[in-house]
């Protein structure tokens, strides 16, 4: 992982197809083949925010939207289909554990793992941290739609 | 590893992972149909398979193969190459 963001801010929607307010990520720090990093400061107006906290469905769309990061980087280095991000439909969620749910003002930072992927469907494995403190953990299918 | 013990391995792992009986995986029968897959819990097979035998499975490899049979056979000439 770069110390030092890759994407961040408005850049950020070269590798998602998201857009305000379900942008859940707001930096990639890349990785390497099979792995990326995404971060998200998360901020009291975010959508998914409650009692200042980030709630369960904020933190998997963290992670859906770090999975579609790492997709949209990878086609963008590889220049494979234009470079341009792809719609993504979680296929489904497993083994999730939330050991707590992050404060406002608080960085996320979740590591994807690849563990296989079959045409367009990607099977990751999910960390997500605060500072060192493991705050989730998942396993995540990820279809992505390219035509 | 030898033909029997490979086979024995795959059934046992895909049987447990997709609740389904052993008896049920033979080398004939397709591996769709048998454990009910689709193009999402594909996947979820080819992951099995890739961490029980320490092998990588490409898209165009898993599309060719549609019976236990052919999973058998590709899984000996990958684990041997």
């Amino acid at each position: 992982m770069n110390k030092e963001p890759l994407y961040q801010g408005e850049k950020i929607k070269d590798l998602i197809p998201q857009r305000e307010p379900m942008m859940m990520i707001d930096s990639y720090y890349g990785g390497n083949g099979n792995e990326g990093v995404a971060g998200l400061t998360i901020k009291d107006n975010n959508i998914f925010c409650e009692n200042g906290m980030l709630h369960e469905p904020g933190i998997v769309e963290h992670v859906a939207q770090t999975a579609a990061a790492f997709n949209g980087y990878n086609n963008r280095i590889s220049a494979q289909n234009g470079g341009e991000p792809h719609i993504g439909y979680i296929g489904d969620v497993k083994n999730c554990i939330i050991n707590r749910l992050p404060n406002v003002g608080e960085t996320i930072i979740t590591h994807i793992t690849l563990i296989t992927r079959v045409l367009n469907v990607g099977l990751m494995t999910a960390e997500t941290k605060v500072n060192d403190e493991v705050i989730a953990t998942c396993q995540i299918k990820l279809f992505e739609k390219t035509d | 590893m030898d033909k029997n013990e490979l086979i024995k391995k795959v059934n046992s792992a895909l049987a447990e992972e997709f609740e389904v009986e052993e008896s049920d995986i033979t080398p004939e029968a397709n591996i769709k149909q048998t454990l009910s897959l689709d193009s999402l819990s594909l996947v979820d097979m080819v992951a099995l398979i890739e961490e029980n035998f320490g092998i990588k499975i490409t898209g165009q490899e898993v599309a060719q193969i549609l019976t236990f049979g052919a999973l058998y056979d590709f899984i000996e000439t990958k684990t041997k190459g």
